[in-house]
């Protein structure tokens, strides 16, 4: 019997660039800093998601549900050993399992607070460091953050949304033919998803070579000081606190430069890195929910990168 | 055993003041910690990770929020108890960080009860053991840092008063030194021992001269006159206690050593004054606030918070007058349009949409003594009632399983308890006997206890007679008591032909705030659309978090003269009032209408919603605190 189940071809899915090249980036450069998918139910989130995992072996999606208790996310005392020997010793948690992994939290506006900030707690150092129950422990946490969320079910505090890296928008696909492409695949998927799996077999491999080659390069890359010029001043125009946006604009820029085959960051670069950085950045006030105009934001972007 | 290469504390470009207070702080111990406020992403928590990395004999005890309080306290060594039936104590986070820095991230997240410990400790010098059958002192003399973000919550005054020095952070503004900042960071993170290494001199040089800095302090001198000087700045920005003084006396000396002087000058002590006064300064007119400040409100002598509305009065004008007034009316000066037609109001309703400042907060003083003192009697037990049943929430300690159920043990400290008795229980080979009086279970906290969702009523006849100001006088004594309650708030306002969620359900009492002062009035009454919106929001919120306490609190003089779907306006109110009144949602409504002739439609939208009722007039602000209170006990 095969126990692995089939999962659906990263190369098979249909719309959604964003959300694909967003997961693509993280993949390449696991430090970028996660990618949060804000939209509708039923839009392939997910799917996405473990369908990229399954490109690598090496892997995983760890999913956070977001009824875990705080001792399955931090690890907690090991009660089989106490109980047997009365030794005190960790039992790793999720965050432990996620290591070097992708940590995937459905509606992830919707945990607990208590739990976002032990998450923030790791996802800002890379290390989970554990004090209870007697236990004290600290082992690395380094993962790749994908969180999903439907905004009309609720805000995410600004301070776990600055944590993501990137942001995309996904809707539903609008463009009739290519909605009746994506039932097509999807029940051609169900009907035998072994065949269908191996008529993308190459598409799949080409990929996972593009992925590979862009992360042995990715530290090479390199950017003039006008990008980083660039990217301070749309930081700036924009008033988006702290500087991690620019830090974030240029790390994602370089990967990008990457993923593309070419060893140095060009503007347009910049500019599609500023579409993912940005829009989960810009200050809002109460009143102004989102209402920055995003139009105005991109003709900025598309000013400062034209120069 | 360097786990991973930190970013230097000397590559950190800009900051200065955030520097600075760091090095004070390590110079002189006595300077009381640093509290470090700032907008994410602005090098905080760097900062303050470097600093250890320069520190060479003293230890960063980090304090994970994740932890539970028999960690902090400390507690029973286990094996030793198992073995040989004794009980000593396996130190705490608090014995083991003295001598050392106690850092804690995102400090304004911690639970309470932690926090509190670690006051205490911060406050005496000692930390005092008293559980499980130890009791005993620890020396915990520390060196406590603290960063937060105010948008997460605010500190409560006492809190941020137990920080020495504090320094806000934000972002740079000026495009070559963000690039020599990004700069620097892409370098670090291509070869982090490589980038370390580069700094190593000047990190070795900067330690060094913080030794020498620490050796020389003890031979610093202050004049008489300097003395006089900390005193008058202190007194001058009112803060309260004496506590600044020492401060500021302390970090000037650090500061004279640090520059290797021996004797403090004026301009030692000017530099310190920032980081020390600043946080403790209130109510200046002329100074706006910072975001740690003392709410002024909180923790005020009575003549102090007598004078209070006068100077928030000041402050709101001051901006209100760069806001465009077409009609050039001040918003003190508004008319009484009570009686006003429709038309006539729906005319003017665009034009003259007006903001009215906060009003009345003078009951607040006693009434937040009153609350403080109430809330710690009744204290976890409210908290823990309301949550029983599930395993969500932090957990905090462990305490005694009561009679009958056991669920969600507290595995460790139930060992711990049966733990000294090992020795005489062993019998049939188990290797731990456990009896049911030691079992514990764990006592959770979940910060988020009620959702206050407060619909307002912004309409044209809520300007009239500044009652809009005492609307939101009351309003703002609520969102205090949230504030404290750690509550989550949330505000719909309804005018013209619509309700808006103004601001989302968020603990941020500070926006929630903000958004009040902003909050505009004008227009018709859409009484059934607020409702709605209000009801709406709820339910979603009661499905999503089953365990939250919503809660409605309906602010308006029931005049409705707008409809939701063309009927008459006051019917689909109380159309929907009896939906809510179904659906067992608490509610209140505040009455707020006045004058000779009232038609007493918010008295018969209260009876038909199942509704606390209370009249504004006859209203004090703990009053409606109390109501509020009484509402969210347990049985709901």
């Amino acid at each position: 019997m095969n126990c692995k189940q089939t999962i659906y071809p990263f190369t098979a899915l249909v719309g959604q660039e964003r959300m694909q090249e967003a997961l693509i980036l993280n993949v390449i450069n696991p430090a970028l800093g996660g990618v949060l998918i804000r939209g509708e139910k039923g839009t392939a989130k997910s799917t996405a998601v473990r369908a990229l995992a399954d490109l690598f072996s090496s892997l995983e999606v760890v999913d956070l549900p977001i009824s875990a208790t705080e001792d399955q996310v931090v690890g907690s005392l090991n009660m089989e050993q106490a109980i047997k020997t009365g030794e005190k010793t960790f039992e790793p948690g999720l965050l432990a399992k996620a290591h070097k992994q992708m940590l995937y939290i459905d509606e992830i506006n919707l945990l607990d607070d208590h739990l976002v900030d032990v998450l923030l707690d790791a996802a800002a150092m890379g290390v989970n460091t554990v004090e209870r129950e007697g236990i004290s422990h600290s082992h690395p946490a380094e993962f790749v953050l994908v969180g999903t969320m439907n905004p009309e079910e609720g805000d995410l505090r600004p301070q776990l949304l600055d944590r993501f890296a990137l942001s995309v928008e996904v809707r539903g696909e609008q463009n009739p033919q290519a909605r009746v492409e994506v039932v097509k695949r999807r029940l051609a998927f169900e009907r035998d998803p072994e065949s269908f799996a191996r008529q993308y077999q190459d598409a799949q491999q080409s990929l996972r070579e593009n992925i590979l080659y862009a992360k042995s390069i990715v530290r090479d890359v390199t950017a003039a000081d006008d990008l980083l010029e660039t990217a301070a001043k749309i930081s700036i125009k924009l008033e988006v606190d702290g500087h991690r946006a620019d830090l974030m604009m240029i790390k994602t820029a370089l990967t990008l430069a990457a993923f593309a085959g070419r060893t140095s960051a060009v503007k347009s670069d910049l500019s599609r890195a500023a579409a993912l950085v940005l829009p989960h950045r810009l200050r809002r006030t109460p009143f102004e929910d989102y209402k920055q105009d995003w139009s105005d934001v991109e003709q900025l972007i598309y000013e400062e990168c034209a120069v | 055993m360097k786990r991973q290469a930190n970013y230097p504390f000397s590559a950190i470009v800009g900051q200065e003041q955030l520097k600075m207070a760091l090095i004070i702080s390590s110079v002189n111990p006595k300077t009381g910690g640093v509290l470090i406020v700032g907008e994410r992403g602005t090098a905080k928590s760097t900062a303050v990770r470097a600093l250890a990395d320069v520190m060479e004999h003293t230890a960063m005890i980090q304090l994970p929020l994740n932890v539970t309080e028999e960690m902090v306290a400390g507690t029973v060594k286990l094996d030793q108890a198992i073995k040989s039936g004794t009980r000593v104590l396996e130190e705490g986070l608090l014995s083991k960080a003295d001598g050392q820095i106690l850092y804690i991230d995102e400090v304004n997240l911690l639970s309470d009860n932690i926090t509190k410990l670690i006051l205490d400790a911060a406050a005496t010098g000692i930390h005092r053991v008293e559980r499980e059958g130890i009791s005993c002192v620890r020396p915990s003399r520390f060196t406590l840092i603290g960063t937060m973000n105010p948008e997460e919550g605010l500190l409560s005054p006492q809190i941020s008063d137990r920080f020495g020095l504090c320094v806000t952070v934000n972002g740079e503004k000026h495009v070559a030194v963000r690039v020599a900042i990004l700069k620097k960071r892409l370098t670090y993170e291509k070869d982090r021992q490589q980038f370390c290494f580069a700094y190593m001199e000047e990190t070795n040089r900067l330690r060094e001269k913080i030794q020498r800095a620490q050796e020389r302090l003890p031979k610093v001198t202050v004049s008489e006159e300097l003395m006089t000087l900390c005193v008058r700045i202190a007194l001058e920005a009112n803060c309260a206690g004496h506590r600044a003084d020492i401060f500021l006396l302390e970090a000037a000396k650090a500061i004279a050593a640090f520059n290797e002087r021996l004797e403090v000058t004026e301009a030692d002590i000017r530099e310190a004054a920032p980081y020390v006064i600043a946080h403790r300064m209130r109510e200046r007119p002329d100074v706006e606030s910072e975001p740690v400040t003392d709410r002024p409100e909180n923790n005020h002598r009575q003549e102090e918070a007598a004078e209070e509305p006068e100077t928030t009065n000041e402050r709101e004008a001051g901006q209100l007058q760069h806001q465009p007034q077409e009609d050039g009316m001040t918003t003190g000066e508004m008319p009484p349009d009570d009686m006003e037609t429709d038309s006539e109001e729906k005319q003017r309703a665009a034009a003259q949409d007006t903001v009215a400042e906060i009003g009345e907060q003078l009951q607040l003083t006693s009434m937040f003594a009153a609350s403080k003192d109430r809330r710690s009697r009744a204290g976890n037990g409210k908290r823990s009632k309301t949550r029983s049943g599930t395993k969500q929430g932090r957990f905090i300690k462990a305490a005694p399983m009561p009679a009958g159920k056991i669920t969600d043990i507290a595995l460790m400290a139930t060992i711990r308890a049966a733990a000294p008795y090992q020795k005489s229980r062993r019998e049939d080979g188990r290797a731990i006997v456990i009896t049911d009086a030691d079992l514990r279970k764990k006592v959770r906290e979940k910060r988020i206890g009620n959702t206050l969702l407060f619909v307002v009523d912004a309409s044209g006849s809520m300007g009239a007679q500044q009652r809009m100001r005492a609307v939101k006088g009351a309003i703002v004594s609520l969102l205090h008591d949230a504030y404290q309650k750690r509550d989550s708030v949330g505000m719909v306002a309804f005018r013209n032909d619509d309700a808006e969620l103004l601001l989302d359900m968020t603990r941020s009492v500070d926006l929630a705030h903000k958004a009040l002062r902003e909050l505009p009035t004008g227009g018709k009454t859409p009484l059934a659309c607020g409702l709605s919106a209000g009801f709406r929001r709820l339910q979603k919120m009661r499905k999503q978090e089953p365990e939250s306490l919503p809660m409605m609190i309906v602010v308006t003089d029931g005049k409705a003269n707008a409809g939701m779907y063309g009927g008459d306006p006051v019917k689909e109110a109380l159309t929907i009032a009896r939906q809510i009144a179904a659906s067992g949602l608490p509610s209140l409504i505040i009455d707020i209408e006045t004058g000779f002739i009232q038609l007493g439609i918010a008295k018969l939208l209260a009876k038909t919603m199942n509704a606390e009722y209370y009249k504004l007039d006859e209203l004090k602000a703990d009053t409606i605190v109390q109501a509020v209170r009484s509402m969210s006990s347990p049985s709901f």
